[in-house]
């Protein structure tokens, strides 16, 4: 394998440790690993929070759990506005749905969703969803 | 907007800064805190990635209508990565870069997506040979795609690579002789790297091309469980402001002219007398560089 190969090997290794709950990448401390997949997850989730606080605030002491469930060995694919229209699918088949305001939440998230896809195609001058500040 | 650094600083080497004084990290949620405190603020920072060219928020045009500097920063173009560059965020910057007419714009020696998968954070590159020219030949392109300069910043990280074959401050020092990119200097991350690495900070100032550091950032962040977390959600602790006074000092050394610090705070936003309290530390900690003078 040359340089890069071997690098571009370890570097998709490393964020399938992180996202999709694979092993640590040889060599790469578990605990770290474990450290940072946490971090990550939490990085993620207050993201998801401060995009649909309503969701948030419906799921109350039940967000943290019920995100991580869903979100663990799940990576993100797009913004945060994306991952929220996922995450309610996730809640409307999951038992956090037998919660009037977590099922009114999630059903008004999943059709705003549609409607911002459907105005996609319309507008191609739409601004991209802003996606979290890093580090 | 592009060309050599201002001149008249004294030094063997041309100095790199961009912007002086001190700045924050502007974002929406603190945009009034920002108004209300920018009697204090010298300059901002933009998350690229959350400000289209085309639709700027109000207050944040009326700041560059005042002359305050906007300098645009990248937090997901993954010049670390091996992937290449996504040319959508090539041109973001360089958007920004036209709308906001800034001194330079940054992004950070860091990978963010492998295979396709986003991991949605910064992450270290190994610091191998072959990483270094995967990241020189992304600079490059990076480079000739923006219409001013462009410096890379230090991450925060918490993972080490076994195969690392060099400190980061030899892998900066390369980077910069290599591209001439400039550098944007995290005393937080020199702390993370302290507490998660054992590598000492001083150590590092003292290998950095100190030189070409454009401006500076600094950053709360938090101990859990033997690991520094660099939040951008907490206080800035004393041991960071310590690293920044310990590279204000060697800096100084240098010229009167500091390059500018900017504070980064992401979430849990404090109130505006203590946003305002840390700003006052930090702009006491650079004027007070170089003058033997203790801090408390
Ligand atoms: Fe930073």
């Amino acid at each position: 394998m040359s340089g890069r190969e071997d690098l571009a090997a370890r570097q998709a290794a490393l964020v399938a440790a992180l996202v999709a709950g694979a092993p640590p990448p040889p060599g790469v401390d578990a605990d770290r690993v474990r450290a940072q997949s946490a971090a990550l997850l939490r990085k993620r989730g207050r993201g998801l929070a401060r995009t649909e606080p309503e969701l948030a605030a419906a799921l109350g002491r039940e967000f943290g759990p019920a995100f991580a469930a869903y979100a663990t060995g799940r990576p993100q694919v797009g913004g945060a506005a994306e991952d929220a229209a996922e995450f309610a699918r996730y809640l409307l088949t999951s038992e956090h749905a037998r919660d009037a305001e977590v099922r009114r939440a999630a059903r008004h998230i999943t059709l705003k969703r549609l409607l911002h896809r459907a105005s996609r195609h319309r507008d191609a001058e739409h601004p991209p969803a802003p996606v979290p500040t890093g580090r | 907007m592009r060309g050599g650094p201002p001149g008249g600083h004294g030094g063997s080497s041309p100095r790199e800064i961009a912007v002086g004084g001190v700045g924050i990290g502007w974002r929406p949620q603190i945009d009034l805190t920002i108004e209300r405190l920018s009697a204090a603020v010298d300059f901002v920072e933009i998350v690229a990635e959350n400000v289209h060219p085309g639709h700027v928020p109000a207050t944040l045009a009326a700041l560059r209508e005042r002359g305050v500097p906007v300098i645009p920063h990248g937090v997901s173009l993954s010049l670390g990565g091996t992937d290449s560059l996504d040319r959508s965020k090539l041109a973001r910057l360089a958007g920004l870069a036209a709308r906001f007419e800034p001194p330079l714009v940054s992004e950070h020696v860091a990978f963010c997506r492998a295979g396709g998968v986003e991991a949605g954070h910064l992450l270290p590159v190994p610091r191998t040979r072959a990483a270094l020219d995967v990241v020189v030949a992304n600079v490059r392109e990076a480079q000739a795609a923006l219409p001013v300069p462009l410096a890379v910043e230090n991450i925060a990280a918490l993972i080490s690579w076994p195969e690392d074959e060099m400190t980061e401050a030899q892998f900066l020092g390369e980077l910069v002789e290599r591209t001439g990119v400039s550098l944007l200097l995290d005393v937080a991350s020199l702390h993370t790297a302290r507490v998660n690495f054992g590598a000492d900070p001083v150590v590092a100032l003292e290998a950095l091309p100190l030189e070409r550091v454009a401006y500076v950032h600094v950053a709360g962040g938090v101990l859990r469980e033997g690991v520094w977390h660099d939040t951008h959600a907490h206080p800035v602790a004393p041991q960071i402001l310590d690293i920044l006074a310990a590279f204000a000092d060697r800096a100084r050394r240098r010229g009167p002219a500091l390059p500018g610090v900017l504070l980064e705070r992401d979430d849990a936003y404090p109130s505006d007398a203590e946003m305002a309290a840390e700003l006052t530390v930090i702009r006491d900690i650079v004027t007070s560089a170089g003058t033997g003078r203790v801090r408390a």
